[in-house]
């Protein structure tokens, strides 16, 4: 099955754009982060906010299951289907005036966005929460070309001001403390001696600031959450009205989005609209949905002239077809990431590309090359929180799991660990000498003296964070089982 | 840095194309059926009561009015409430075709046509439909209804007559009879005014868009 999945066969290409390979330091980057004080407080403080209001929003519902059911349905039957939606979709859309582009790398959508700002001569860029982009770096392409570009989703304009890779794929900036954020403001801003105390300041000087951009921006680039194939249109999702806006007020609209987004019909998106929502931010549906259909008509008073969709393959393809197909059902809504135990703890930033956590785990292999991202399957537990909030039901354990013998496979996992591993493997293979092993083990065991030496002085750094359990056992289990059968027949 | 867009779509459509159908995933000459889907039931006599408690859960606020021509007064008095500057953007055309007689202004309010430039403190604007299941608003954009309206302003009025509620999602999308021939450039589903919690994860009301939202439901036909 794993052999189908050929790890990056577009070359490393996808790679150059995400800059140094920050996804190789998952270890060094996490203990950093352990030890981050503001860090941890801003994770302290998110934690257990998303998922209490997320089962809220699941027990409002009579069956939120169902609900699952439906939308899985939806992109299963999707994915069956693809190329047949994808041409529909293009074919509906360029009906609607709009026009379509085709990308198979990240280098390729930068290079369709800036040839379109050079033919329309656009100085400035608004730009409204778009993953698709952060998978091409896109802001360092326009900023490269000479053109000004500003995110205005706020979390995302935080991270702007920051120069940091969003670390949450709906609160990308879900690690900064308010102070931090007043910070930013204070150094970016012309701001005189307002006060800037409050969350309600902060959001109204981001308001403030960002205005003026909208309303002088030269073209707006937005993602979208679904294109709905038998009406052409991009489907957009937000809280704050910020992609509305940039979709609205320049004169072009550039939708970047990935070619699994498609579905069939706007009943299709309702399955998936009913469990988006809920399950990202405990909401039954966001503040703005928006179905945007084409450029404006002659007796339209607002919208844009031009109206774009870029469809981004990135590796999406090579995903089909193989057990990594099911990572194509994943809507991005957080919630894996908001229930993952190694997420909660070492924040996004540790995991080095723009998608952390459990389905960060998976995409970014797959996307940036397994041999440039081998710590990210193995920063997982394997508890199944991430499997069984998944409103898509993805098996993301199962796929880890697949990803770690895969990294197996092409002897991409330490040295350390195969040694370790093969003489696991050797020892259980021979039943008398595993027998032995465990007679001397359970010997150490239960002597205080010698497990604290081991414990201490060979498992270190293991050791250092976990306790060796006490072990009062009468024996191993063979050693038990024996005397039991034994006395059994007696 | 200059491409020729046109030859490079074409030979990346292609490409990209070529790796999905190798999955045997082929383009199929005729639409491939979609499974039936579920939709969730509501109880059709309660529509308004569920969708205005639904509405009121996103922070919107409501009042009933059973005729059109108590607009004016009710959104100078908003205007009080809010404590807001006195200029209103709307589209009249769209509320004249509610009711034959024009409107009765006062002359306290200071009205502009659309588009809405951000300077105009209210949008008075008109609900084609709105959804029971999550008490929501939907616009379409018009010429009566443009889009800048529900997203420039600083606090948000629609109109909407109570018989215009739909059960769920999906009667919302039948009862505006969308096609790919004629496609309102945008729709607009909107349930309660602009917010974030991006900073903290403190929900704050009037991120970019409107601070509040506010409802005149015109009772029955
Ligand atoms: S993998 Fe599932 S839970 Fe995680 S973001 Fe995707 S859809 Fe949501």
């Amino acid at each position: 099955m794993v052999e189908h999945y050929k790890s990056n066969p577009q070359g490393s290409a996808s790679n150059s754009t995400s800059g140094p390979h920050q996804t190789l330091f998952f270890k060094a980057q996490s203990s950093h982060a352990l030890l981050d004080n503001t860090l941890q407080e801003a994770l302290k403080k998110a934690k257990g906010g998303f998922i209490e209001k997320r089962s809220k929003a699941i027990a409002d519902v009579e069956n939120f299951e169902s609900y699952k059911q439906q939308a899985q349905l939806v992109k299963n039957h999707t994915l069956d289907h693809l190329a047949y939606y994808l041409t529909q979709f293009e074919d509906n859309l360029i009906k609607n005036g709009g026009q379509v582009h085709w990308a198979s790398t990240p280098e390729q959508l930068n290079n369709i966005i800036l040839h379109i700002c050079e033919r329309r001569d656009a100085k400035s860029v608004i730009k409204g929460k778009s993953m698709i982009s952060e998978e091409a770096n896109l802001n360092a392409a326009l900023e490269a070309a000479g053109i000004d570009v500003t995110e205005t989703d706020l979390g995302e304009y935080i991270i702007q001001l920051a120069k940091e890779p969003p670390s949450h794929i709906i609160v990308p900036a879900i690690h900064k403390t308010r102070q931090q954020v007043e910070a930013l403001f204070r150094n970016a801003h012309d701001l005189g001696d307002r006060e800037l105390d409050t969350i309600a300041a902060l959001v109204d000087e981001a308001r403030l600031q960002l205005r003026q951009k909208f309303l002088n921006a030269d073209i707006g680039i937005t993602g979208a959450n679904m294109l709905i194939a038998d009406t052409g249109s991009a489907m957009l999702v937000t809280n704050e009205g910020n992609g509305d806006l940039t979709a609205t007020l320049p004169k072009a609209h550039i939708v970047t989005a990935s070619i699994e987004k498609v579905v069939p019909d706007l009943e299709s998106a309702s399955a998936i609209l009913r469990v988006l929502a809920r399950s990202a931010t405990g909401q039954p549906i966001t503040s703005y949905t928006s179905l945007l259909s084409g450029p404006r008509g002659i007796e339209d008073l607002d919208g844009p002239e031009e109206f774009h969709v870029i469809l981004l393959d990135n590796q999406r393809s090579q995903m089909l077809g193989t057990p990594f197909e099911e990572m194509l059902k994943c809507i991005k809504c957080g919630a894996c990431l908001n229930h993952c135990p190694i997420y909660s703890a070492v924040g996004g930033h540790a995991y080095g590309w723009v998608y952390p956590g459990p389905m960060g785990s998976v995409l970014t292999p797959l996307m940036t090359g397994l041999k440039q991202s081998s710590d990210l399957p193995n920063a997982s537990t394997f508890c199944g929180r991430c499997e069984e909030v998944c409103p898509m039901g993805i098996p993301l354990p199962e796929l880890l799991r697949q990803l770690r013998n895969k990294e197996h496979e092409e002897h991409l996992t330490p040295r350390k660990t195969r040694i370790s591993l093969q003489s696991f493997m050797w020892t259980i293979q021979h039943p008398k000498i595993f027998y032995w092993l465990t007679q001397i083990t359970r010997k150490v065991l239960t002597n205080t003296t010698l497990s604290q030496f081991f414990a201490k002085y060979i498992f270190t750094s293991w050791y250092n964070s976990k306790e060796l359990p006490k072990n009062n056992s009468k024996g191993t289990f063979m050693e038990q089982y024996k005397k039991s059968s034994k006395q059994k027949k007696t | 840095m200059s491409i020729n867009l046109n030859r490079f779509n074409r030979v990346n459509r292609k490409k990209i194309f070529n790796r999905i159908e190798r999955t045997h995933k082929t383009a199929i000459p005729q639409a491939p059926k979609r499974p039936p889907l579920l939709h969730p039931q509501l109880d059709i006599s309660a529509l308004t009561d569920i969708f205005l408690s639904k509405f009121s859960a996103s922070s919107s606020t409501y009042q009933s009015i059973d005729c059109i021509s108590l607009v004016p007064q009710l959104v100078l008095q908003y205007t009080e409430l809010h404590n807001t500057n006195k200029t209103l953007v709307t589209n009249l055309q769209s509320l004249l075709t509610l009711d034959k007689s024009p409107l009765d202004w006062p002359d306290a309010l200071t009205l502009s046509t659309p588009p809405a430039t951000g300077e105009q403190a209210l949008g008075l604007s008109y609900a084609t439909t709105a959804i029971a299941e999550t008490g929501s608003l939907v616009l379409c954009a018009s010429k009566q209804n443009p889009t800048t309206v529900n997203f420039l302003t600083d606090h948000h009025i629609i109109i909407l007559r109570e018989q215009d509620i739909v059960p769920n999602i999906e009667s919302m999308w039948k009862q505006l009879s969308l096609s790919a021939e004629h496609m309102p450039r945008a729709v607009n589903i909107i349930t309660g005014p602009s917010r974030t919690a991006d900073i903290e994860q403190t929900i704050q009301l009037g991120a970019h868009g409107p601070r509040s939202l506010h409802l005149l439901l015109l009772a029955g036909d």
